[in-house]
């Protein structure tokens, strides 16, 4: 407790890095490089702000209808670039995210300008952000199980295998925006309710770099890759006060080694190691797979 | 009119059990039948002008050389190229604009040219892959515990002779191996047309004997099956009615020994003339 008292905002900022990393991940898991996430993000901070600030309105109502209105975009986005993959891709969602960042900046007094919104009155707490974040991770972890978890698989490494075993693909995809603009929207709202503050920079290259990273580093196949990503990101300038400037140094390395040496993240090479432990052992226990002739009824 | 109409002449072949694959003048509507289909890219006619029939129960195989349009064909019969014109029916049901994952979903399993599977998922989910989306519609759905698709993932592998790899990776068994582990989650569609795209490729003879084996267990047991080969003798052997293609085009259809003896072929496919 006395742990989480000393570190609480620390604790909060990773929470929603969390957040920010899994709306990435979503998409990423189904093979598509969308940064739709990270624009759902900041409309989740910038209207959880405005809903409280000018209207007055709660922390559920307002991170609703945030995750409500960013589900709806991320429904409008899915079919604008269904046609699209790779850098294309990235582009064109990440073209979605500043243009995100244009409109509140011009937005005048109801989004602060370029100076953002003050104030956010604090309306969630770090346990019910805790709670939040444990329910959207279970969530996310049984969708990475069974039969949801093999159709994902299959979209994420081939569009046409997947076709071809009856998957709509677009459809798959179609819903990944969905979700992930609504946890997008969710660690948004979450964080300018814990900060106080929202400024154009949540729609900047900052986040998108922050996201991008936690998933190297982290892994971009599973939910624990955006919280060892998160947990990494967040407490890594906290271990590294002693370094003074050399921070971004140490920084830049560890994801230019991330990227170079370890493209799976460290939940890539746990998978790796753990697949290829199973298979020394079968070859230990000599299992010789012959095809058996095959069966006729 | 088109070489492929002129140059078909060869009588449709009936085969075992009163099945037969045939021109489609044939009045039934067969399990597959496309009605002069053409996939244009740009100038080129991948194929032009392409007709057939495939009965039920017929292992119907499509023989050419490299760059004759087989496995644009296959491609265009799966949906997963549109045809720039022509028509394609499954049971008399016209699915020429029906999405490939509709069509799979409606019992017509396939396999690629080169093995595609799941590498990080072992033989078993790979055929389960197939086996979770057999299902229909919510509320059309007979009950199937989790237990039932187990049953019936193990029994695709069985059919395909690979069960005992089931938890095994793809990088961990034999290219043969992941031909069969294609065939088996084909298979785990309950399919009522398997289409084959070159299964033999890159194997060697014992594997193609087993492969060989296989399918024709596999039209035993009923299954209606489109084979894209390059291997003649093991075409010649186990097809009921061969359809050769050159250039995009038909140049005869029917019985394998007929079609292999046609001038046509042989001049196209082999570089000679028959003697």
């Amino acid at each position: 407790m006395d742990f989480l008292g000393q570190n609480e905002i620390l604790v909060q900022s990773t929470l929603t890095n969390f957040l920010l990393a899994m709306s990435l991940l979503v998409c990423l898991r189904v093979g598509v490089f969308s940064f739709g996430g990270l624009a759902c993000f900041g409309i989740g901070a910038y209207f959880t702000a405005v809903a409280s600030i000018h209207w007055g309105w709660g922390a559920f109502s307002s991170i609703s209808m945030a995750m409500l209105i960013s589900m709806a975009l991320g429904a409008l986005l899915a079919p604008i670039v269904r046609g699209l993959t790779g850098l294309a891709m990235g582009m064109a969602t990440i073209a979605f995210t500043l243009i995100a960042g244009v409109a509140a900046r011009n937005g005048g007094e109801l989004t602060g300008g370029a100076e953002g919104l003050f104030g956010i009155p604090i309306m969630v707490g770090t346990g019910t952000a805790l709670l939040i974040a444990t329910a959207m991770t279970i969530l996310l972890a049984l969708s990475e199980r069974g039969r949801m978890g093999r159709m994902i698989e299959a979209v994420r490494v081939d569009n046409e295998l997947s076709l071809s075993t009856g998957i709509s693909v677009q459809t798959v995809r179609f819903v990944a925006f969905v979700v992930s603009g609504a946890i997008g929207a969710l660690g948004g709202g979450l964080a300018a309710s814990f900060r106080s503050i929202v400024t154009p920079l949540d729609l900047g290259f900052g986040p998108v770099i922050l996201a991008l990273t936690m998933l190297i580093v982290g892994g971009a196949r599973s939910w624990l890759g955006a919280l060892i990503g998160a947990v990494f990101f967040t407490w890594l300038p906290t271990v590294l006060t002693s370094v003074g400037e050399w921070q971004g140094v140490v920084y830049g390395v560890v994801v230019a080694a991330a990227a170079i040496w370890v493209p799976g993240g460290a939940v890539g090479v746990a998978t790796d190691l753990r697949r290829r432990l199973a298979v020394k052992r079968r070859v230990r226990n000599a299992i010789p797979v012959k095809p058996k002739k095959a069966m006729v009824s | 009119m088109s070489q492929g109409s002129e140059i078909t002449a060869v009588p449709a072949f009936h085969g075992p059990g009163g099945t037969a694959g045939s021109t489609p003048e044939t009045t039934s509507m067969g399990v597959l039948r496309a009605v002069s289909l053409c996939i244009h890219f740009g100038g080129v006619k991948a194929v032009d002008q392409v007709s057939f029939q495939v009965e039920a129960g017929c292992l119907f195989g499509v023989l050419g050389p490299n760059g004759s349009g087989k496995s644009t064909l296959l491609a265009a019969i799966t949906r997963l190229q549109r045809p720039t014109s022509g028509r394609i029916y499954l049971h008399g049901e016209d699915i020429t604009k029906l999405p490939p994952n509709k069509l799979a979903r409606r019992g017509v399993g396939r396999t690629f040219q080169t093995p595609r599977l799941v590498p990080t998922m072992d033989v078993k989910a790979n055929v389960a892959l197939a086996a979770d989306r057999r299902s229909r519609p919510l509320w059309d759905r007979p009950t199937k515990s989790g237990k039932g698709r187990v049953d019936d993932v193990h029994a695709a592998m069985t059919r395909a002779g690979i069960a005992d790899a089931a938890d095994l990776f793809p990088e961990e068994i034999s290219y043969g191996n992941r031909r069969r582990v294609e065939i088996a989650r084909a298979l785990a569609h309950d399919p009522s047309l398997l289409l084959l795209d070159e299964p033999t490729a890159g194997m060697n003879r014992q594997e193609r004997d087993e492969i060989s084996e296989l399918l024709d267990s596999l039209r035993k047991q009923g299954l209606t099956q489109v084979l894209v080969e390059h291997d003649v003798p093991m075409m010649v052997e186990l097809c009921d009615v061969i359809l050769a293609m050159v250039q995009g085009q038909v140049v005869a259809v029917g019985n394998p020994k007929e079609v292999i003896a046609n001038e046509t072929v042989r001049k196209a496919y082999l570089g000679r003339k028959r003697k």
